[in-house]
């Protein structure tokens, strides 16, 4: 039994096909579902929305993270973790663009991603997880995050050019 | 400075600019919601709707236009997407620059109001290398989180 988070954002959309695709898992792991916009109920421990701070812990305790193709993503990644990632997708009304599912595709190709295209595959993906995960963890690189002094170099040259 | 944010990744991306923010008069235009209410606790917010069609953007942009003529910031900073429309063109008409930060889950062509944003702003932040090329404006400013 694993520790599961499943997370769909804090967006206006819906994303009921996660949700739903996540109900079989209940059954055999501890799993927690931040359900968003979506009016499904599955049967564990739920909540529409989950603070930031609260997020976060349960970001770091979970065994597996589950989520849409947004900053999630980036989060667990920095956590030392391997996200498995569904995106939304604009044909079935999930969200307005097809930004989720370019965003996975890239990852896909480069990152520490564990893509699930087709969500009746998600118990597989959870079943093969640590063994992709480490194995990704080995060969999949992170990008470094811009250090704070850069940051604040960068934005204030910008200001500056900007304010004359 | 006026930071202008909605939730998710938005607020994540706005709350990762808190190096430079912190150092500078900073007041903040959010939507109300579970993690904007409690990560901007303390911090001098102005709440607006979510203005969720385009009908809506023209109140909004009034609205936006009144607040930056009392606060007067130097510039108006987002990473938004529908509430940062109107507080561009506002910004536009009081002549105050605008910066926009593009999500690091952009990889593509950006298209609804982040390409209305992307164009709005007066210099776009990526967090990829290849992302400059994407805009009229853009700085490299690395991954925030």
């Amino acid at each position: 039994m694993a520790g599961i988070l499943v997370t769909v954002g804090m967006g206006s959309w819906a994303f009921d096909r996660l949700i739903r695709a996540v109900e079989p898992l209940c059954a055999y792991h501890d799993v927690f579902v931040q359900t968003g916009a979506s009016p499904v109920v599955p049967p564990c421990p739920h909540a529409r929305w989950v603070p930031l701070d609260e997020m976060r812990r349960r970001l770091s305790d979970a065994d597996i993270v589950i989520t849409h193709a947004g900053s999630t993503v980036r989060l667990v990644q920095r956590l030392g973790g391997v996200p498995i990632v569904v995106a939304r997708r604009r044909s079935l009304a999930e969200t307005g663009s097809d930004r989720q599912e370019q965003f996975l595709h890239a990852e896909e190709r480069i990152g520490r991603v564990q893509a699930v295209w087709d969500v009746d595959q998600l118990a597989a993906a959870v079943a093969s997880h640590a063994v992709v995960a480490a194995d990704m963890l080995e060969s999949r690189p992170l990008p470094p995050a811009v250090s704070d002094e850069d940051l604040i170099a960068t934005v204030d040259r910008v200001t500056r050019r900007l304010l004359g | 400075m006026v930071i202008v944010s909605g939730g998710g990744g938005v607020l994540l991306d706005t709350l990762a600019l808190r190096p430079w923010w912190q150092q500078h008069d900073t007041s903040w235009v959010a939507v109300r919601g579970a993690d904007t209410e409690i990560a901007l606790a303390g911090l001098p917010v102005t709440w607006q709707p979510d203005p969720t069609a385009w009908p809506h953007l023209f109140a909004a942009a009034w609205r936006a236009f009144r607040l930056l003529g009392h606060s007067r910031p130097d510039v108006v900073v987002s990473a938004g997407r529908r509430l940062t429309v109107p507080f561009f063109v506002a910004a536009r008409l009081r002549r105050v620059p605008t910066v926009w930060l593009e999500t690091l889950t952009q990889t593509g062509r950006p298209c609804g109001t982040a390409r209305v944003n992307a164009r709005l702003a007066r210099v776009v932040l990526v967090q990829r290398p290849e992302r400059v090329a994407a805009h009229r404006d853009a700085v490299l400013v690395g991954e925030l989180y």
